[in-house]
């Protein structure tokens, strides 16, 4: 049972940063290198209004907005240029990587190279016993935001007007642009939007760990590809699932069977999924792929 | 012949050398279409598999580095069959999957001393011989792709299924040229191994392949020269960087990767940026614009002539 809820907690912040990943493939069809970077963004600028005395919440929100406008701004500035040229999937990988180098020597330049310990004393860390058994209250947290973020992402795509534009715009860029839609508008919007969650997990993993460096989130890059892969790229339900049986999957396998092959066993789980069934979980057959 | 040179700058250029070797293996896998993540793994293959030979069954330094590609080629081979099921972005993160899933087997085994490495690997490489390897790959390589093998690949790149329909077989091309990839991978592995005399598991991690990916996919998927050109370049001005301190560094070739793929977003030697850019030169008087290129076009062109 601890550890059923031990998975659950580490799925949880998988699950918010593989969001933030497959948002941005399914609609762009841009894999993002820069991910992690938008997470160590955001967790910066959350410790730095801390630090100058803001309480937690308005702190949480300046993270969470310095990401996602700095995610925009790197869709509207440098993406944009490469939509012109109608760039390939693997011109965007070069970009993304170009990007995540430029975010970690800028975060490096201002920490000098140096890990911080992040100020998570407003923060909810203690644990709280539910049936005897401890729950770490964070973990919660992480687990009901990723949930609220999963419910009302969905309903924005699937609901209402701009939602649709972005699917439009998924589906077909020139078919939506004839029909009207501004496609700049939508890229934008998911690149804003994907900013802001790799902000909100950047903090939560920030705070449970209790310290901060320009690399810190560098590892969890391949778990976004992982827990993307494992859900269906491209798929926003496939990628919370994905990520809550990718932690349990950790966290058991540690237990189970041996803790040094425990990411073995998880990248392990991709090449299955991929080769079984290639659209992962909860994705839709793609012609192309095969 | 290379004792002119400092030892410093000779080990830097064998380790450029090794690298081109691991830039060519992920071009030739990229020509066919495929954008394959797993040349560390297989490098990690290669150079475990002469260490553990030397260091532990007192083989010939020459006979493992001559077995270690076979070693990585045969593990990709095994690979191949589910991995080349998949294509583009998925095909990618297959490769990552399996590199990673290599380097933690090795760096939880016995015999490879697990997270520690192994070290006192006899130096046996000398320039001359890294110098020797590379020219006869580039060479093999020149010779492909005037080949049969070559122009079906080129006819793949350019339309599967008409490339098919022609008779191309596509499956085994694939195979083949991964499979051999593979083993390029594994013999720079394998000299690397043997050149700085210290492996760890460390070395093959998935940050180790980023810069290499740089080189091949700013270099472009036709001719060769361009990603061997352009790691050469690139490496060059990374070292020349050196003296501001790895934080200017990453941020100055952060920059230059979004700078060089804005202008080529298929890389150097994309055959259409080439046109244009040899089109432009024909067309030096302003008043003869006979390519009937807007411009803007123009401008891009002049911007990036000046910048590469």
């Amino acid at each position: 049972m601890q550890q059923f809820i031990n998975g659950l907690a580490l799925g949880s912040s998988y699950a918010l940063i593989g969001v933030g990943v497959t948002l941005v493939w399914g609609v762009l069809h841009i894999l993002t290198f820069a991910h992690a970077q938008m997470m160590t963004i955001g967790a910066f600028a959350t410790m730095i209004s801390i630090n100058s005395g803001l309480h937690m919440l308005p702190a949480v929100g300046i993270g969470v907005l310095a990401a996602a406008l700095a995610s925009a701004l790197v869709d509207v500035g440098i993406f944009s240029q490469l939509r012109k040229r109608n760039a390939d999937v693997y011109a965007f990988v070069v970009v993304t990587i170009g990007v995540a180098m430029i975010i970690e020597a800028l975060t490096r330049l201002r920490t000098r190279s140096q890990t911080l310990p992040f100020p998570r004393r407003e923060f909810p860390v203690q644990p709280l016993e539910v049936l005897g058994r401890n729950v770490p209250r964070l973990s919660i947290v992480m687990l009901v935001v990723s949930l609220i973020v999963m419910v009302a992402l969905t309903y924005w795509l699937q609901r209402t007007k701009s939602g649709f534009a972005v699917r439009a715009v998924a589906y077909s860029r020139e078919t939506a642009e004839l029909l009207g839609i501004n496609s700049r508008v939508v890229f934008a919007t998911c690149f804003f939007i994907s900013g802001g969650l790799a902000a909100l997990s950047g903090i939560f993993i920030a705070a449970s760990s209790g310290q901060i460096s320009h690399s810190s989130n560098d590892p969890l890059l391949l778990v976004a590809f992982a827990v993307i892969v494992l859900g269906g790229m491209g798929s926003i339900k496939g990628a919370i699932v994905g990520g809550l049986l990718l932690g349990m999957v950790n966290v058991y396998a540690t237990i189970y069977i041996s803790p040094i092959f425990r990411e073995a066993i998880a990248m392990l789980a991709i090449l299955l999924v991929l080769v079984l069934r290639p659209s992962g979980l909860f994705g839709e057959k793609e012609t192309v792929r095969v | 012949m290379f004792s002119l040179l400092s030892p410093v700058h000779q080990f830097t250029l064998d380790i450029t050398l090794i690298t081109t070797l691991l830039v060519v293996s992920v071009h030739m896998t990229f020509r066919a279409g495929l954008f394959s993540m797993a040349p560390m793994g297989f490098a990690a293959i290669g150079g475990y598999t002469t260490a553990v030979l030397v260091t532990k069954y007192d083989w010939n330094p020459l006979a493992s580095i001559a077995l270690a590609p076979f070693g990585a080629a045969l593990v990709a081979a095994v690979f191949a069959v589910p991995v080349l099921r998949l294509r583009g972005i998925y095909f990618a993160l297959g490769t990552v999957a399996l590199a990673q899933v290599i380097v933690i087997l090795i760096s939880n085994m016995d015999i490879t001393n697990g997270v520690f490495g192994i070290s006192r690997i006899p130096n046996v490489i000398e320039t001359w011989h890294l110098i020797l390897l590379v020219v006869v790959v580039l060479v093999f390589l020149q010779l492909e792709s005037r080949s049969y093998f070559g122009r079906a690949l080129a006819a793949l790149r350019l339309d599967e299924r008409t490339a098919e329909g022609l008779g191309v077989n596509v499956r085994w091309l694939r195979f083949t040229t991964f499979v051999t990839a593979a083993g390029i991978a594994g013999l720079a592995g394998a000299l690397e191994a043997h050149r700085t005399t210290v492996i760890s598991p460390g070395q093959y991690a998935f940050v180790t392949l980023v810069p290499i990916i740089t080189y091949a996919l700013v270099g472009g998927n036709g001719h060769w020269l361009g990603p061997v050109l352009t790691a050469w370049v690139l490496i060059v001005a990374r070292q020349q960087m050196h003296f501001l301190g790895t934080t200017w560094e990453h941020l100055i070739y952060g920059s230059l990767l979004v700078l060089l793929m804005v202008f080529a977003p298929s890389g150097l030697t994309d055959p259409k940026l080439l046109r244009r850019v040899r089109r432009r030169k024909r067309t030096t008087l302003p008043s003869v614009d006979r390519s009937g290129t807007k411009g803007q076009d123009m401008a891009e062109v002049g911007a990036a002539g000046g910048a590469s």
